[in-house]
């Protein structure tokens, strides 16, 4: 008896003393401000700069050639397919790769690759590991955050400034500095932002135009004609507006375009009043939700929204039972499998009601969304700047060599064999606007190989022939088609940019995922037909759940930056 | 006549209950053979009819077309043969491993002292795991990263199967044990020779558990291997049927990638392809199955 007692308390207190060590643990590694994750950042950043002074070499040609040969670890995110590579190359041996070794004398050592799904897990656990790669693209700014608090980031300020090629500094400074300035922590840039325009990323309205002819109504510009538009729509088991069970951030049958029809946004800082005010919270929103929920209770709307991810809404747009939806510029995609079925099937992106001709405004997210990490024990991380010079030189620069660099006339992509993969953010834009008028003219002469295939393909979709997504290309890049829709937010002046760039703040990544979560359930229940006013409640509880502090600590960046 | 009626009402009740029974796991069957045949008709469907969800449980424009699309596809193949010499390898090791730890634990306090100890030693880590990054670290810096041997080594122990195999060992007549001392054998060909050859049911199994665990894992591919060319099948797969993030504009650019996208009869003719070996092992361990696992777990 008397053992198994003390065998007991044995337990118990080995228990305890567990319990608290890994406390302990915790809690510092959680805390930012904790002394020793700070003074590891300036000593590890010292170490790397000394380490780096050593093995300058004596040049400051951006594209200058290491006379030793210098190698560069690195990791790749394949996208969402395996690359497909031309006979007898491969990640480690293809046109850039040879063009770093026999150009810079650069090497590029492939620690491991993985696809777009897979990509963000696999950098947690590199970073939490410490098995840090030379140089690493991250895909979430909390990534950012933690490898700069981890005191893992080379501060690559001085070495862009002395080593970046203009075309480069050029590229990315183009979104007007704040793609750099989200990667930088107390007034030093420790990462390459990716640039990219936020514009792609902002809703088009898609309709359903045969059927437009079938009720002979026009295209849509104003409320009163959308909703006009979907009574209409709705006979015969119909919806008029799709609608996914996220609502907000899928790009595919969302409500950011409904806001924004309404002068509302989602997710978006603005400024108001001199301070930025964050935009879910505001009473528009409470006016749009008032029509979704008037549309809902009309029958306009699935009821069964609420569980219908995008895939499953997607078989209702491809079965004929959706006409209109808020979407990205490249939804087309998503239902050309109808389309090839049944060429009477058509759609066409327009520009969200009442943003052209009213007072409704385009949400532009910010247009950064990965960066490129330098690890803070590279050797050579002036050897990385130099890889990106000639990526971006040698893809779009003057020099440039397309066919060999970018697209291949086989169909090969070499622009992803590349760890960077940076463009010249309006490049899109620019062959929307060339294969349209390609398209309108008949002479292509003026393409590159990437936009001639666009026209081709558009071509084919023109002829008939839908198969192979060209349907899709024509309806991003050709006449009429959802690119230049985004554009005409941007020339008209009716995008609002999301005014928020910084590093995510403290209670921030505590909290606003919370928060959203909270804005879907009570959104959700006030479309299904709650009571409106619960829209009040939901705005006290947002700021006393964190939001307020939120916004104060977006205001003081905001006063700082 | 009163105790008949009593009994006939109490038939009753029983047979209504046995017919509920039925119903109930008749429907629990269903919930898990009816996404196995669904997945079966969109594999065997056409592309538009799937899309505009069509397909239920027969196939709707029947067409070969997604297979013939598969036998174009080496990744498949080459995933379905890393799982396959992973289960070569680990299962044998699992096994082994197992038997060898679970023998010395059935034994009596009397043959071996240390024997609590051991048993600590085992349900301690059952109850507590390191977690990912210790594991992950130590799989690092034993040099195992991207080798066969990291899907192997770190799941051939499952503290659970060792249990099972231990009761059951205690479960066999001590006088069988007896006997074979008496004759002169040591714990080694007791073991061999009188322990195994009557344990059929609990390693068929314990077999059977550690193909299906083998088979399914798909996150230790992700994490210890450093190319997909050398993930197991769960692991490609896993990669095929999450949905895609095509937010990036990459992505766009490369038409061959954006073919893969709305690939919906595809990867369903994946999903009922990688299904079929352990479909196939089910039958001939499942007789085994049921006195496997209430034996095993009979003595505490």
């Amino acid at each position: 008896m008397y053992a198994k007692k003390r065998w007991a308390s044995i337990c118990v207190s080995v228990l305890l003393a567990v319990g608290v060590f890994t406390g302990c643990s915790g809690a510092q590694s959680n805390d930012p401000d904790a002394p020793q994750s700070q003074t590891s950042i300036t000593a590890t950043a010292d170490a790397a700069s000394d380490g780096a002074a050593a093995n300058v070499a004596a040049s400051t040609d951006p594209f200058g050639r290491y006379d030793e040969p210098i190698t560069i670890s690195a990791v790749k995110n394949l996208g969402v397919a395996p690359l497909e590579f031309p006979e007898g190359d491969s990640l480690e041996n293809n046109v850039w790769m040879r063009y770093y070794k026999d150009n810079l004398n650069i090497q590029i050592d492939w620690l491991w690759s993985t696809l777009e799904s897979q990509y963000d897990q696999k950098v947690n656990i590199a970073i939490t590991s410490g098995d840090i790669p030379d140089l690493m693209m991250l895909k979430n700014a909390n990534q950012l955050k933690m490898m700069y608090e981890n005191g893992q980031l080379y501060p690559v300020g001085d070495i862009l400034e002395t080593y970046g090629a203009p075309f480069t500094k050029e590229v990315l400074n183009s979104d007007g500095g704040f793609g750099l300035e989200s990667a930088s922590f107390d007034g030093a840039l420790y990462a390459v932002p990716h640039i990219e325009s936020g514009l792609m990323s902002s809703p088009v309205l898609w309709v359903r135009t045969d059927w437009l002819e079938k009720y002979s109504l026009a295209l849509p510009t104003t409320k009163e004609e959308f909703l006009k538009v979907s009574e209409a729509f709705s006979t015969d088991g119909a919806y008029g507006l799709g609608i996914n069970k996220d609502l907000f951030e899928t790009n595919y049958a969302a409500l950011e375009g409904f806001f924004n029809m309404h002068g509302a946004f989602n997710d978006t800082w603005f400024e108001k009043d001199g301070s930025l005010v964050y935009s879910d919270i505001q009473p528009e929103v409470k006016d749009t939700l008032e029509m979704l929920q008037s549309m809902y209770a009309n029958g306009w709307i699935d009821p069964e929204f609420g569980v219908k991810n995008t895939d499953k809404v997607n078989e209702d747009v491809n079965a004929g039972k959706i006409g209109m939806m808020f979407g990205g510029f490249w939804n087309a995609v998503m239902f050309n499998p109808a389309k090839v079925a049944d060429p009477t099937f058509e759609w066409m992106p327009v520009a969200i009601p009442e943003v052209l001709n009213g007072s409704g405004k385009a949400q532009v997210p910010f247009g950064t969304k990965y960066w490129y990490a330098i690890s803070a024990d590279c050797k050579n991380p002036e050897a990385i700047i130099r890889m990106l010079n000639v990526q971006l030189e040698k893809a779009y620069g003057e020099t440039a060599e397309s066919m060999v660099f970018n697209i291949t006339p086989e169909g090969y992509g070499p622009f992803n064999y590349n760890i960077f993969t940076l463009e010249p953010p309006m490049k899109n834009f620019v062959a929307a606007e060339k294969v349209t008028k390609a398209i309108e003219t008949g002479d292509p002469s003026a393409l590159n190989l990437e936009e001639l295939n666009y026209y081709e393909m558009s071509l084919l979709s023109l002829g008939g022939d839908h198969t192979n997504n060209n349907w899709h290309q024509l309806k991003m890049f050709g006449p009429l088609g959802s690119l230049s829709v985004q554009k005409s937010y941007w020339d008209s002046g009716n995008a609002v940019t999301n005014a928020f760039y910084g590093a995510p703040t403290p209670t921030m990544v505590e909290k606003l995922s919370t928060l959203k979560k909270q804005a879907l359930t009570d959104f959700t229940a006030i479309i299904m037909g709650g009571d409106i006013n619960g829209f009040d409640t939901f705005v006290s509880n947002w700021n006393a759940l964190g939001g307020a502090d939120i916004t104060s600590e977006v205001n003081e960046w905001y006063t700082n930056r | 006549m009163r105790e008949a009626a009593k009994m006939r009402k109490a038939t009753a009740g029983m047979r209504a209950f046995a017919v509920l029974n039925y119903l109930f796991l008749a429907g629990v069957a269903l919930t898990c053979l009816l996404p196995m045949v669904n997945q079966l008709a969109v594999s065997f469907s056409s592309s538009p009819a799937v899309s505009a969800g069509r397909v239920y449980l027969w196939p709707v424009d029947f067409t070969l077309e997604s297979y013939e699309y598969m036998a174009g596809k080496p990744e498949f193949f080459k995933a379905f043969s890393v799982s396959l010499r992973r289960l070569l390898l680990g299962v044998p090791l699992s096994m082994v491993v197992s038997v060898l730890a679970a023998y010395p634990l059935s034994r009596q306090v009397h043959e071996f002292k240390a024997r609590k100890y051991y048993i600590w030693y085992f349900i301690v880590p059952m109850m507590f795991y390191g977690g990912l990054i210790p594991s992950y670290m130590v799989v690092r810096n034993t040099g195992l990263i991207d080798s066969a041997l990291a899907l192997a080594l770190p799941c051939s122990i499952n503290v659970f199967n060792i249990i099972l195999l231990m009761n059951f060992f205690r479960s066999i007549p001590k006088e069988m044990e007896e006997a074979a001392a008496i004759d002169g054998a040591g714990h080694v060909s007791t073991l061999f020779q009188i322990m195994l050859p009557v344990s059929a049911p609990v390693l068929a199994t314990v077999t059977l558990f550690f193909i299906v665990n083998h088979w399914n894992a798909w996150f230790d591919g992700l994490i210890y291997m450093n190319s997909p060319a050398n993930y197991p099948l769960q692991t490609y797969l896993q990669t095929q049927v999450v949905s895609q993030d095509i937010l990036s504009t990459e992505s766009l650019r490369d038409i061959r990638q954006i073919a893969n996208i709305s690939d919906r009869t595809g990867k369903a003719a994946q999903i009922f392809l990688a299904a079929i070996p352990v479909l196939a092992v089910y039958p001939f361990l499942q007789k085994h199955f049921t006195s496997g696992i209430v034996m095993g777990s009979v003595k505490g």
